[in-house]
């Protein structure tokens, strides 16, 4: 133990709520107030703890949705019979506090430097830790050349949609729609495959750098169908997030 | 029950060793398979968190988390884990924390 307090550790810290930003009807974006924050990279994860007035702790975690050196910001999707997403997602007001603490995990991380180009694959809420790197991306004025395939429900359930609708030279992004789509719809529907994959990624051989972030099922499908078509393991990072985990 | 991957667990990670370990190579004690911990299997809607190969399924690691103290009660089947990777920090050397090989007869499956 002595050893981890020498290194310091992870700390929960107090931060407060400057916004709560709707994005669709069970998704919220959550920017705080976090003075304490050693700042992160894109693409990592946090932990939010909330207390219940008897003691009892939850915890959870969530994607960072924003840049490096931008305010800290979580979404939160809310889930259905959740313990901790309701909260966030209908309670929570500009001005109250939350226990979070991070930066957490550097695997999932994506720096200029790395290169490209980059091929970003999101299922549902996996889009959010995809979009810390797309902004970091534009940020640092980085031009690696970047695509976006995000798979979504309906179109409403299309998390960041006019920030994606927005995107500087070099970045693409695709839609596929699993459940329905909007009359006069021309993007992708269906669930994702190696065929669609084929379609709106990289050759193999640009040697893309890969990031997946989604449901379990989602990212190893989707692992699975790049490797297939000849993308090097080695550069494909996978995140799952399920109902517990919380992103 | 969805599995999902060692990115989940690098809180819990932290709390132990002290340090980012997601980026960290880990070695199966029993199929060999070795790949960051990030790419391990994990299952967080047990009593405890298991963490399992991704290659041959084998039991690697067991956390249990109560109280807001994190505890790794078993890592039997986990022949090595490195950091081989420094990441913000300074450190140059790679860590190698080695797993004693005599606790054998354990029965982890659950």
């Amino acid at each position: 133990m002595e050893r981890t307090a020498l290194r310091g550790g992870l700390r929960w810290q107090t931060a407060t709520v400057t916004s709560v930003i709707q994005e669709t009807a069970s998704v919220v974006t959550i920017e705080v107030d976090a003075p304490d924050w050693p700042g992160h990279r894109a693409g990592q994860h946090l932990e939010v703890r909330l207390t219940a007035e008897d003691g009892y702790q939850a915890e959870r975690q969530y994607s960072i949705a924003s840049a490096p050196g931008e305010p800290v910001a979580i979404t939160v999707e809310r889930l259905e019979n959740g313990e901790v997403s309701p909260y966030l997602t209908e309670e929570l007001r500009a001005g109250d506090e939350l226990e979070l603490r991070g930066p957490i995990a550097e695997y999932f991380v994506w720096e200029p430097g790395d290169g490209g180009p980059l091929m970003l694959v999101a299922g549902g809420s996996g889009v959010v830790p995809l979009r810390s790197i797309l902004r970091h991306r534009q940020r640092t004025g980085s031009d690696v050349p970047a695509r976006l395939l995000y798979s979504a429900r309906t179109w409403p359930d299309v998390i960041y949609r006019d920030e994606l609708d927005k995107q500087p030279e070099g970045v693409e992004v695709s839609y596929t729609l699993t459940r329905g789509h909007p009359p006069g719809w021309t993007g992708h529907t269906g669930r994702i495959n190696q065929a669609l994959l084929e379609l709106v990624g990289w050759p193999a051989e640009a040697n893309p750098r890969v990031y997946i972030c989604g449901p379990t099922s989602f990212v190893e499908t989707a692992a699975a169908a790049l490797v297939g078509l000849g993308y090097p393991p080695e550069r494909v990072k996978t995140e799952r997030f399920g109902a517990t985990g919380g992103r | 029950m969805d599995a999902l991957d060692g990115n989940a667990i690098g809180g819990m990670l932290i709390d132990v060793f002290g340090t980012e370990m997601t980026v960290a190579s880990s070695t199966c004690g029993t199929c060999g398979a070795i790949r960051p911990v990030a790419e391990l299997v994990v299952y967080m809607q047990a009593p405890g968190t298991v963490v399992r190969c991704r290659t041959c399924g084998s039991v690697l690691m067991v956390f249990i988390k109560a109280h807001g103290v994190t505890c790794i009660v078993d890592m039997a089947g986990m022949a090595s884990l490195s950091r081989t990777e420094p990441a913000l920090s300074a450190k140059r050397n790679p860590e190698q924390i080695n797993m004693p090989n005599e606790q054998t007869g354990r029965d982890t499956e659950r």
